[in-house]
């Protein structure tokens, strides 16, 4: 009965139950129904904060009219391959053998960005030490327990492949483009290639003290390449999708979130639906190749951002770090609370710096998926409950706006 | 429905939302009319009778789930919202009738929030450590127009849970 529907046919979707509804979508992004959006933030020269950024929402519903949508293809493997392969739809865990640690980043998206604005001096915006290195960046940590136990393994160090086309998912291949979406944080690695620093040949490595890489093994930072090679290294760090205003290079911009995956042992034509080692390979905007390695130090600390566009140096802690100095003996153990090894891209390939993707059972990828798209409406609702439904309000509480915006705030208030 | 509060439609979605989240952090699956029942019995029974009436076997691994993606922290914002939005820390929908669904969806949000932790120690310990911004007014009737009212810190609960967790191993109870 009926006829075959094809790709780009267009549909219409009549309810059985209630003909001769359609199913219909609002030709306008519909932002009255949330608190706050992205296009009304920016009419005040402002962004939402990570947690809350979706991009134009419409209204799907029923409607009388005649209404239609075209059909796409996003993804469609055989039989075989949806079973055997790895596609844009797995979730999986990065396992770096050498130490037994896995590529983790924190699930907080506004990591480092400390949202309270409501008093102006406390406006803490954290970095790493060098005050350079963003918040939010990836590490490697050695899981409590038997690391290769998947119940032991968190779920901050979840990641999924997206092809670099958004309304297509396929599966994955050697040394093809794709983006690397930390599932937790729904963020995507990134890699810094404007900024560098270098490590001289000879060059004493670092200490690894404080990380929980530490004693795992006895290589250091410098190991394991050529005695004359000098080091370029590149930060890594987690952004939100690609802007397009971003320089190329910089941490953001459509260049610096491209990865590409390199088989050790190429025995598959593409990645398999189970253990695959490969190393991770970045290109730069320069063209060269740049290499995953393990600095063999801990991650940076966070201090507040001190730079003059900030103002003043402030003291003020942010909620984590107060959370860390109330921590408790024995709890912060078991949660595995300890500091995670820094990762950094080489302009040198290290041969023992490989990972392997270890894909989630199918019901934990499920669950994070689900209780991950329920995040941002609860922080959408957060925001407007708090603020009475005045979108100004909210716009104020959730950005760091200063002594500026509050006098105009409070004259807004008394009007 | 009180000016200013939020959206209707959000809160109907929200309360749904709420619903998966308590049905994911317990092993049992609830029928397909559960919705209008809990709705019912958040309507018409305190937030104890109504936090009872969830008492599936937790489910672990959803519970680490929602630690590490920060989502109970988002459920603890939420739940804190409407006080903050009266800048008080009572009773913010005093003023409603009783029917009213951000009231209802206040209850579902701690129930989920409860659940989220429940019967986990790690789960607990790591709420606990927890902070939000809860604004303290400098008398009931000050309003949003005074000076920045300063943040209640959250140290001073966080102790008492503390002694909690440590001296009973856990608390089965709802420690909000």
């Amino acid at each position: 009965m009926g006829t075959p529907v094809y790709s780009d046919d267009e549909l219409v979707l009549q309810s059985v139950a209630l003909e001769p509804l359609v199913l219909g979508c609002s030709a306008r992004a519909n932002d009255q129904f949330w608190g706050a959006s992205d296009a009304e933030a920016a009419k005040f020269g402002l962004r939402l904060p990570h947690s809350m950024r979706t991009g134009p929402r419409f209204e799907v519903s029923g409607a009388f009219e005649l209404r239609s949508f075209v059909m796409h293809l996003y993804h469609r493997p055989d039989e075989e391959s949806r079973k055997s392969l790895l596609t844009g739809m797995h979730n999986f865990r990065f396992f770096y053998p050498e130490s037994g640690a896995y590529l983790s980043a924190s699930g907080d998206a506004d990591k480092g960005e400390v949202l309270d604005a409501i008093d102006p001096k406390n406006k803490t915006r954290l970095r790493g030490a060098d005050q350079q290195t963003p918040a939010h960046v990836p590490y490697l940590k050695i899981p409590p327990g038997d690391a290769a136990s998947p119940q032991n393994a968190s779920f901050k160090s979840v990641w999924c492949f997206e092809s670099m086309e958004e309304d297509e998912s396929t599966t994955v291949a050697w040394r093809k483009p794709y983006r690397l979406r930390h599932v937790a944080s729904g963020k995507y690695l990134a890699v810094d290639t404007l900024s560098s620093t270098y490590l001289e040949a000879g060059q004493a490595p670092l200490n690894g003290e404080g990380s929980n890489l530490l004693g795992s093994d006895s290589r250091k930072r410098g190991e394991g390449f050529e005695e004359d090679d000098t080091l370029q290294l590149f930060t890594a760090a987690l952004v939100d999708a690609e802007d397009p205003n971003e320089t190329p290079g910089a941490l953001g911009s459509r260049e610096s979130i491209i990865f590409r995956l390199s088989p050790t042992d190429e025995v598959h034509e593409k990645l398999i639906n189970g253990v695959n080692t490969l190393r991770l390979e970045h290109q730069a905007a320069s063209g060269e190749t740049l290499y995953f390695v393990s600095a063999r130090e801990p991650k940076l600390k966070l201090t507040p951002l001190t730079s003059s566009n900030e103002g003043s140096a402030v003291q003020t802690k942010s909620n984590d770090s107060q959370a860390a100095d109330l921590d408790l003996e024995g709890v912060s153990s078991s949660l595995g609370n300890t500091h995670g090894g820094r990762v950094l891209f080489s302009t040198k390939l290290n041969a023992v710096d490989v990972l392997k993707v270890v894909p989630l059972l199918l019901p934990e990828s499920f669950l994070i998926t689900q209780l991950k798209d329920r995040m941002n409406l609860f922080h959408q609702y957060t925001y407007y409950a708090s603020t009475y439904g005045k979108r100004l309000l909210v716009l104020f509480y959730i950005n760091d706006l200063g002594q500026k915006f509050t006098n105009r705030f409070e004259a807004f208030l008394h009007s | 429905m009180v000016p200013g509060s939020p959206h209707l439609n959000l809160c109907s979605y929200l309360v749904r939302i709420c619903l998966d989240c308590i049905d994911d952090f317990q092993m049992e699956t609830r029928s397909d009319d559960f919705i209008n029942d809990a709705l019912k019995k958040a309507n018409t029974s305190s937030p104890q009778q109504f936090a009872d009436s969830f008492s599936g076997e937790p489910n672990p691994i959803a519970q680490k789930i929602a630690v590490e993606i920060k989502l109970v922290d988002a459920l603890f914002a939420a739940a804190l919202a409407p006080y903050n939005r009266v800048l008080s820390n009572a009773r913010p929908f005093a003023k409603a009738p009783m029917n009213e669904l951000p009231q209802v969806l206040l209850k579902f949000l701690f129930v989920a929030l409860q659940r989220s932790f429940f019967s986990n120690q790690a789960a607990q310990a790591y709420f606990c450590s927890r902070s939000a911004r809860v604004w303290e007014p400098k008398n009931p009737n000050s309003g949003l127009g005074g000076p920045n009212p300063p943040l209640l810190p959250a140290q001073r609960k966080w102790k008492l849970w503390r002694d909690i967790i440590l001296t009973q191993g856990f608390s089965r109870t709802c420690l909000i």
